[in-house]
């Protein structure tokens, strides 16, 4: 793979993390399930593994965020890069506010598969953990 | 636009973003104003809408921190670029250390255009708001 096209899916990547995560701070299911392929799997701590669109509809709406809050991913590393799949990791903190202020709930990391489907990059599988 | 004058545009546009935390965390008032395009303007909730070099000057010069800060710019999606000109939007938070240690005194979100003058992406306009 030339240059410039591992910079062009890291960008893509990238902008794609970003978009999930605006989109569940705001509560949008139907943005978030978007971004992931058909078949796409969520997996997360004490929920197991949230396979297809509509299961993971279901699993956001149940998420939609009761009081503010805010998911900041940081330190993504593009460990792959291929034309049609790349894999990622970064760091993430939620921060949610509460009656004396904001405070950092969960500190955790997200495993990332992205396939490009269907004319875009989704996301093909993330792996949540919490740091413990 | 060519995929990777897309990639080139958004590491300028990250870059802009990045180097914007930096100086301000950092009290580098001209810096700050320097990211600026001349016509720029900084609108902050609550604080007010700085148009020109000068004013943002008046205003920053303000903001010189008293005391260890960091904003964590996160979740930046691009949201459209072209050749010289692009849109972001980011999520921030704002940290500061007291007597009790670090805490989170502001979460809130960037909308930013951003040109490019001379080969450099430069803020035209940047939107602070803050998460209620």
């Amino acid at each position: 793979m030339t240059e410039s096209t591992q910079a062009r899916v890291a960008t893509a990547v990238r902008e794609l993390i970003g978009a999930h995560t605006q989109a569940q701070d705001a509560g949008r299911a139907d943005d978030i399930v978007e971004l992931y392929t058909p078949d796409g799997v969520l997996e997360v701590p004490g929920f197991g593994e949230i396979a297809g669109h509509d299961a993971l509809r279901e699993a956001f709406l149940g998420w939609a965020p009761t009081q503010p809050q805010r998911h900041l991913v940081a330190n993504t590393l593009i460990t792959s890069a291929t034309e049609e799949q790349a894999t990622a990791t970064s760091d993430v903190a939620f921060f949610q506010r509460g009656e004396s202020g904001w405070s950092v709930q969960v500190l955790g990391r997200y495993e990332d598969v992205l396939r490009f489907h269907g004319g875009a990059w989704r996301f093909h599988k993330r792996t949540t953990t919490y740091q413990a | 636009m060519s995929n990777s004058t897309e990639a080139e545009a958004a590491a300028g546009v990250r870059g802009a973003i990045a180097a914007y935390a930096h100086a301000l965390d950092d009290g580098r008032t001209e810096d700050v104003v320097a990211l600026f395009c001349p016509d720029g303007t900084s609108d902050i909730a609550g604080v007010g809408k700085f148009v020109g070099r000068d004013a943002i000057r008046a205003t920053y010069s303000n903001m010189v921190p008293t005391q260890p800060q960091r904003h964590m710019v996160a979740n930046t999606v691009i949201t459209s670029s072209s050749e010289d000109m692009a849109t972001a939007s980011s999520d921030f938070a704002f940290f500061q250390r007291g007597d009790a240690g670090w805490s989170t005194l502001v979460v809130g979100r960037y909308e930013d255009t951003l040109h490019r003058r001379d080969g450099d992406w430069l803020f035209y306009e940047r939107l602070t708001s803050y998460v209620m």
